[in-house]
Order: C-alpha cells, then sequence, then structure tokens
C-alpha cells in the first residue's frame, strides 16, 4: 500500500487510448488466456492417449458451441500473441521505435492476425469437407 | 585492478551475481529465447491441427505418435510452458503486492506449469511407444483382426506380451 497520495501514472480516467497502449496490455492478456488455453491443449493429448473412448469425449467437447467458441478465442490469441511478439522481438533488437514504426508495425500485427484467424478456420472446415 | 588484497579475482567474478534479484537477464534471455523457438513450432502446430481437423481417433493417434511429430511435440510443450512461467510470473508480480501472497501465487503458478508439461510429455509418450491401433496390423507377426487379438494374446508367451511390436490391446478397444 502508497504511503502517500501519489499521483498515478497513466491515470485511467483521462487516458486516451492509444493503438500502441491497447496492443501492450492486450499482449499480456492473450498471453494469460493462452496459458490458461494448454489447459484444453494437455487434456486433448491425455485423452489420445487414454484411448478412443476418452478422444471421442475430448472431441466431442471441441466440436460443441462452446468448445468452438473457445477455439476461436484462442486461435485469436495465439496468432495475435505470436504477430506482436515478433513486433516485440524486433524492438528488443532495438529496431522500429519510431512512432510511425510502432504504429505500422502496429496495424500489420492487427491485420495478420485476422487473416490468419480466418485462414486457419476456413482451412479446418474445408479439412474436415474433405474428410 | 589486481590490488594485493584481492589479486586472484578479476573485477568480473567479483561482480558476478550481484545484480538486484541475480536472476533478471537469465529470465529475460529466456523469455526471448522460448519466444523465438516458439515461433515455427507454433506454425507448425496450428498448420498440423488444422490438417487433422475432423479425423478419426486412429489417424489422430498415428499422426501424434510418429517420431517428428513426437519430438517437435516435446519441444512445443516444453517451450511453451517455459514460456508461459515466465510471462505469467512477470504478471503476478506486476499485479499482486503483498509478498507472501505474490511468492505463494508465482510458485503455484510454476508449479502447475511443470505439472501440465509433464502431463502433456508423458501423453506423448505414451502415443509414442505404445502400438497405435494404425500400425498393429503392419507389424503383426499374425495378422489377426482386432475382436480375436485379445484372446490370441492371453494365449500367447508372457514375454511376447512385453514386446510392442506384438502388442494389441489398443487394437480391441477400437469399434
Amino acid at each position: 500500500m502508497p504511503s502517500q497520495e501519489r499521483p498515478l501514472s497513466p491515470h485511467l480516467q483521462v487516458y486516451r487510448w492509444q493503438l500502441t497502449s491497447v496492443m501492450s496490455i492486450f499482449h499480456r492478456m492473450t498471453g494469460v488466456a493462452l496459458a490458461v488455453g494448454t489447459l484444453l491443449l494437455v487434456y486433448w493429448l491425455i485423452a489420445a492417449a487414454v484411448g478412443p473412448g476418452a478422444f471421442a469425449a475430448a472431441q466431442e467437447f471441441i466440436g460443441s458451441i462452446l468448445g468452438r467458441i473457445l477455439l476461436f478465442g484462442w486461435t485469436v490469441a495465439l496468432f495475435y500473441h505470436l504477430c506482436n511478439g515478433i513486433r516485440h522481438l524486433f524492438w528488443d533488437a532495438g529496431r522500429g521505435f519510431e512512432l510511425r514504426a510502432a504504429y505500422a508495425s502496429g496495424w500489420a500485427v492487427v491485420i495478420v492476425t485476422v487473416v490468419l484467424s480466418v485462414i486457419a478456420w476456413i482451412a479446418g472446415y474445408a479439412a474436415m469437407g474433405g474428410a | 585492478m589486481n590490488q594485493a588484497g584481492r589479486a586472484f579475482r578479476s573485477d568480473l567474478a567479483r561482480v558476478r551475481g550481484l545484480g538486484s534479484a541475480k536472476e533478471g537477464v537469465q529470465h529475460w534471455w529466456m523469455q526471448r529465447v522460448t519466444a523465438i523457438a516458439l515461433v515455427p513450432l507454433t506454425l507448425w502446430f496450428v498448420i498440423a491441427v488444422v490438417a487433422h481437423t475432423g479425423a478419426d481417433y486412429v489417424t489422430t493417434r498415428a499422426w501424434l505418435g510418429s517420431p517428428v511429430t513426437f519430438g517437435l511435440m516435446v519441444l512445443l510443450i516444453g517451450a511453451t510452458f517455459y514460456h508461459a512461467a515466465l510471462g505469467l510470473q512477470v504478471v503476478i508480480e506486476d499485479y499482486v503486492h503483498s509478498e507472501g501472497r505474490k511468492v505463494a501465487i508465482i510458485l503455484t503458478v510454476k508449479l502447475a506449469c511443470l505439472v501440465l508439461a509433464l502431463a502433456a510429455i508423458i501423453a506423448l509418450l505414451v502415443l509414442g511407444f505404445e502400438e497405435s491401433p494404425a500400425k498393429v496390423d503392419e507389424f503383426s507377426v499374425q495378422p489377426v483382426g482386432p475382436s480375436s487379438q485379445g484372446e490370441v494374446q492371453e494365449l500367447q508367451d508372457p514375454s511376447i506380451a512385453l514386446d510392442p511390436r506384438f502388442r494389441g490391446g489398443d487394437a480391441a478397444n477400437v469399434g
């Protein structure tokens, strides 16, 4: 607890949102969401190892409406965290810090995330249709 | 530099390990190393999973049990949970301010990451080393159908049953 009433920064009530800061907090949120999502991956792997019955139950859950919503959310979170993570790696190398470059890479991440998520789901449904 | 009292230690040796928490660089560096490793691994994983969407049990199991998939999956699981543990630690450190609770939550999260990673790897070992039902027919000396496989196995020498190539237990479960 702070011993004095010091001003907080950024002050959220009067803060003008920017792409850069929103994307920063989204990187954290998607990271935490993906960590939670590993539970499904581990469950799916264990189900496959246990046998056809357990695997069928796992597939049924993943194929349900709730399962598909969760999976779609994790697809978007994964591509976002992946793309924005690459953006962070460039920053770690000391590149792309100029305001214009930071905004350009930010919008690129948003667009690529949407495109890759849509492609992955179209390809997934195509694979199911073909099977 | 090397004066009388500390003649045998270089300046670097004396300061090494004396940073604020003595592990910050390692944490930062491994987060980047695992991040770079995860770029190709996640891309491979998503493409492979999408390609196997809607695949039946035998196909999925054969895919997960193949040596290349096994190796890449173990790397993916290792890098993912290492990266997750490091990332979650930073988030907890930023938002949990009570020292006792902070340490307790970080330890719990790290333990959970370790347990999940081990569980996934054990599952992968089972998938990789227990004979896949899809391959039973390929390698069995006696090509017997799945329905009679269980009975045949009981009559065999127990040492043969230990050889994974002769184990048909899973085939009996497939409808």
